[in-house]
């Protein structure tokens, strides 16, 4: 079974080599994703 | 940095790799440095899923981009990877979506087009999602302009397409959003081209637009809507949010810089995409 779309994207091109400068617990503003 | 929209349902992986093996294991690697674990511990949290509880909303793994490293041709997606067990490993690691960059082609328009398709539908089949993005309106690289318009047609013809998110952008620092059209014959230019927004129109997927910045949604959606296409939200690419953002409006008239910027595009020399060794 396939996913499910929200039906409104908010999305971002989260740069891999980016990745490795998230941490966990950060400000939204630096680490949104984590 | 890894920034971004504050709140969002959708995070694209994005490593300029032209192969599923190559885009994950770049994210593996970078995404161990983050959680600050072994690369094998890292890989059985399967972190790009929701039980992993680290990424939130769709993760989709990108391949392609505007380097000439991420070029798709026939043989290359033969290469990627798209087996039965290419694309569980990629479902292991948590990934709901593969995003297909189309900006750079190679070799045979025929060959290609099909190539393109079959690897969506065994996504398809493997219970992945497909997105596909391009440079505006079509490949702004082929071999042909045969090439680009025959994949335009292509993909309006899909039925294994979820997503559909054009470009609006070229450097990805653009303080509005860019609607010209990639050239597809000649004769065409940035503001009449084969490769129209009236060619795509017809496409099964839903329309999610690709965007330098949030902020310049309001102005995408309101263009679509006037050529009774609907959207239903954005992807941005820049890394920070403007400080102090304006509602961007539609354009009457591109700018010159605009048109310059686009003109001088080449593979080689992206202005914003670092390579992924950067």
């Amino acid at each position: 079974m396939l996913p499910a779309i929200p039906d409104e994207l908010t999305g971002y091109y989260l740069k891999a080599w980016n990745l490795g400068e998230c941490r966990m617990h950060d400000t939204p503003l630096v680490c949104s994703s984590l | 940095m890894c920034a971004g929209p504050k709140s969002r349902n959708l995070n694209v992986i994005f490593s300029g790799e032209a192969t599923l093996s190559g885009a994950l294991t770049v994210a593996f690697q970078k995404q161990a440095t983050a959680l600050r674990k072994s690369l094998s511990e890292t890989r059985l949290l399967r972190p790009f899923s929701a039980d992993a509880g680290i990424h939130t909303g769709l993760q989709f793994i990108s391949l392609g981009g505007s380097n000439a490293a991420g070029a798709f041709s026939n043989e290359t997606l033969h290469g990627a990877g798209f087996t039965p067990k290419g694309l569980a490993s990629v479902k292991a690691a948590g990934f709901s979506g593969i995003c297909f960059d189309v900006e750079v082609t190679e070799g045979s328009a025929d060959a290609l087009a099909t190539a393109l398709e079959a690897t969506f539908v065994a996504c398809k089949k493997a219970g992945m999602l497909v997105m596909v993005t391009t440079s505006h309106t079509a490949p702004y690289a082929a071999a042909t302009d045969h090439t680009k318009r025959l994949l335009v047609d292509s993909w309006v013809n899909s039925s294994s397409i979820d997503i559909f998110s054009p470009q609006l952008y070229t450097s990805g620092y653009e303080p509005m959003p860019q609607f010209e059209l990639t050239p597809c014959l000649p004769t065409d230019t940035l503001f009449e081209s084969r490769c129209s927004w009236e060619r795509l129109k017809k496409m099964k997927a839903t329309w999610v637009p690709s965007l330098s910045s949030a902020e310049h949604y309001p102005a995408a959606e309101e263009f679509f809507a006037k050529l009774d296409i609907q959207t239903r939200g954005f992807v941005q690419w820049k890394v920070h949010p403007n400080p102090n953002p304006t509602p961007a409006r539609p354009l009457t008239r591109p700018l010159t810089l605009t048109l310059l910027l686009t003109l001088t595009r080449t593979p080689t020399t992206p202005c914003c995409r670092p390579s992924p060794t950067s």
